[in-house]
């Protein structure tokens, strides 16, 4: 990911070693590419060669309710579990990058353990804890809050996913940060808040930003964690193309992934070109 | 009337103790300068009276003030780090500016006194500019002209001059002495260079290991140190070992009898201390009453001295710096040559070993 923000590669003189990046580069980018063409084939069924070239997979893509539907919730739940994470991992950051207490190697390894257990996994358990939770507040409290295929439900399962990303980020960049800045604000009167107000927010604004795009985008895509959490009405776009999928392999599909590739690729670059991302790895 | 006193202030990291009960008293407008090797304590020290550190015990006033559970913004204090830390996503005029906003000085008022700021450090020019498209020595006078444009109490210097080179470090020493001066700028500055604390400040304490070894004006700690510590620390120094047989009498261990100015040594054993440019090489030069002789085992040209070392029969060095008065005078001298070394008994002073 972090090479989409890196200015182009210079190499040494290594001849070996330029072709093994344009090979990992063609890998890499080779499905994309793949993608993006069988998106422009005229064919109902994807064969090759294609028949001929046209637009309509865009047109079919647009014009199906579920794909629009998916989109607009897939965009909701992706701002608010970056609205969510940007209110608890840039705390959760500063805390961990700036204090010193009881216990912040537990609290890193808890913030950072979405990370390691696999989506369906952590899926799983969240949908079984909304059931219970459900049940337990309709019996004991008689309140119905729908959790379980609710945009809410799913913002805070998507929270889970994006606020590694955050707190890792942010942390970066509180530490690459020179500490003596915060020291100096201090010195010339500025409170702990004017201090992170005035110099730290500044200086530490690229990792922010990074936090968020990486947020935004870890929502956007995540299936696996989605797959129990969705209900009617309330279907993501990836588990709307994997549906879709079931039953069809036409241009029609390719063009949803060849829009939500750009929906991604534009977010990083326009961040990339306001706040220099690769600052904040 | 003392306007910063430090009064038994300690600092420890666990069982670790890092400054060890130092007590001083800083005068209004006066220079100090906390000097010692690495880890002695004079930064933490700093960072105690700037509230950046928090003493473990002892008391720090500010013109009679107890500042000690004041937090850093609330002491009043400029502080120039060492390397800088100037804001780097803000101007020249902003940086300086900071303090004062922080202090709810009108817009107007903060922008006239900041370009009084500018102007005392010769960088007018320059306010719209961002401090990384400024040179070193350009930073460093951005950062003092911060430290100073809010009226502090106190000026708090760590290492000012560390990053710059040695010519530069020349200019920005005498420039750093004028504004504190003409300012009266009560200023605590911490260095590990000896020759820049004794050339600057008005009083300087050695640290040592947590602990004041010394404190006094310049001439004085330089002429009488206190301890081996600070006669080897600052400046260099000759330590020949022996015994104090009796008033003024001092017997080297190769059993020479050496006078010395006495003002009470009590302790026998000790070292006979001699600065290397009281110390004359060749002849029996008149009044010179101590006397060693030994051959030259080095000579090395400083420029405009001559740096002369002369084994004793014993084995010790001693030595000597000449003058180059006279242009070629280093030549007459030779290797492997015997020689004496002399100098007056005024001239030395026995320190007491333990």
């Amino acid at each position: 990911m972090a090479g989409l923000a890196q200015s182009p590669p210079r190499f040494g003189p290594g001849f070996s070693l330029r072709i093994a990046a344009y090979f990992t580069f063609a890998i890499v980018l080779f499905p994309l590419i793949a993608v993006i063409w069988v998106s422009f084939f005229e064919n109902k069924i994807i064969g090759f060669p294609p028949t001929g070239y046209t637009l309509k997979g865009y047109f079919n893509a647009w014009s199906l309710g579920r794909f629009h539907r998916g989109f607009v919730l897939s965009v909701e739940v992706g701002l608010m579990a970056t609205a969510a994470s940007l209110l608890l991992g840039v705390p959760a950051a500063i805390a961990l990058a700036r204090k010193e207490f009881a216990g912040r190697e537990v609290v890193h390894s808890l913030l950072m353990s979405p990370l390691v257990v696999p989506g369906i996994v952590s899926g799983a358990a969240i949908y079984m804890f909304y059931i219970e939770t459900e049940a337990f507040l309709d019996e004991r409290m008689h309140v119905s809050l729908p959790l379980a295929g609710s945009l809410f439900g799913l913002s805070v399962a998507h929270t889970l996913l994006a606020l590694p990303w955050m707190v890792r980020l942010v942390t970066a960049s509180l530490i690459g940060m020179d500490i003596q800045l915060e020291e100096a604000a201090q010195s010339l009167g500025a409170t702990p808040l004017r201090t992170f107000w005035h110099v730290t927010l500044p200086n530490i604004r690229p990792g922010i930003v990074a936090g968020c795009v990486f947020s935004f985008v870890v929502s956007f895509v995540d299936l696996e964690k989605s797959l129990f959490l969705v209900g009617p009405g309330y279907t993501t776009l990836p588990i709307e193309m994997i549906n879709y999928l079931e039953w069809n392999i036409d241009p029609t599909i390719a063009a949803v992934a060849t829009m939500q590739t750009l929906v991604i690729a534009v977010a990083l670059m326009i961040s990339d070109h306001f706040f220099n991302l690769t600052r904040a790895f | 009337m003392a306007d910063i006193v430090l009064s038994r202030v300690s600092k420890k990291y666990g069982r670790h103790v890092t400054v060890d009960d130092v007590s001083l008293e800083i005068a209004q407008g006066e220079l100090v300068a906390l000097v010692g090797p690495s880890g002695c304590g004079k930064t933490t020290t700093l960072r105690m009276v700037a509230g950046l550190t928090e003493a473990s015990s002892g008391r720090i006033l500010f013109g009679g003030r107890d500042v000690s559970s004041l937090p850093t913004y609330r002491r009043n204090t400029g502080m120039v780090f060492q390397g800088y830390a100037l804001f780097p996503h803000m101007t020249v005029a902003d940086n300086i500016a900071f303090g004062l906003q922080m202090r709810g000085v009108r817009a107007g008022e903060a922008a006239r006194r900041v370009a009084e700021a500018l102007e005392m450090v010769r960088l007018a020019p320059y306010a719209d500019r961002f401090p990384r498209e400024l040179s070193g020595g350009q930073q460093q006078r951005v950062a003092l002209a911060r430290a100073f444009a809010f009226k502090p109490d106190a000026l708090l210097l760590d290492e000012p001059l560390s990053a710059l080179d040695a010519k530069l470090r020349q200019q920005v020493r005498s420039e750093i002495r004028r504004l504190q001066q003409s300012l009266g700028l009560t200023t605590i500055f911490v260095t590990h260079d000896q020759e820049e604390a004794v050339s600057m400040a008005d009083r300087i304490v050695v640290m040592n290991g947590g602990r004041i070894e010394q404190a006094g004006t310049p001439q004085e700690v330089y002429e009488k140190p206190a301890t081996r510590f600070v006669a080897e620390f600052v400046g260099l120094s000759n330590l020949i070992p022996g015994t104090v047989e009796g008033a003024g009498r001092f017997r080297t261990s190769q059993g020479t009898v050496l006078q010395f100015c006495d003002d009470g040594v009590v302790s026998s054993r000790g070292h006979l201390v001699v600065r290397p440019e009281k110390i004359e090489i060749g002849g029996q030069a008149e009044g010179h009453l101590n006397s060693l002789s030994g051959e030259i085992d080095s000579i090395v040209f400083l420029g405009p001295l001559t740096e002369i070392c002369v084994r004793l029969p014993g084995g010790e060095r001693i030595t000597a710096h000449r003058q180059n008065r006279r242009t070629g005078g280093a030549q007459a001298l030779r290797l492997g040559q015997k020689t004496t070394v002399a100098w007056a008994p005024e001239s030395g002073f026995v320190l007491a070993d333990g």
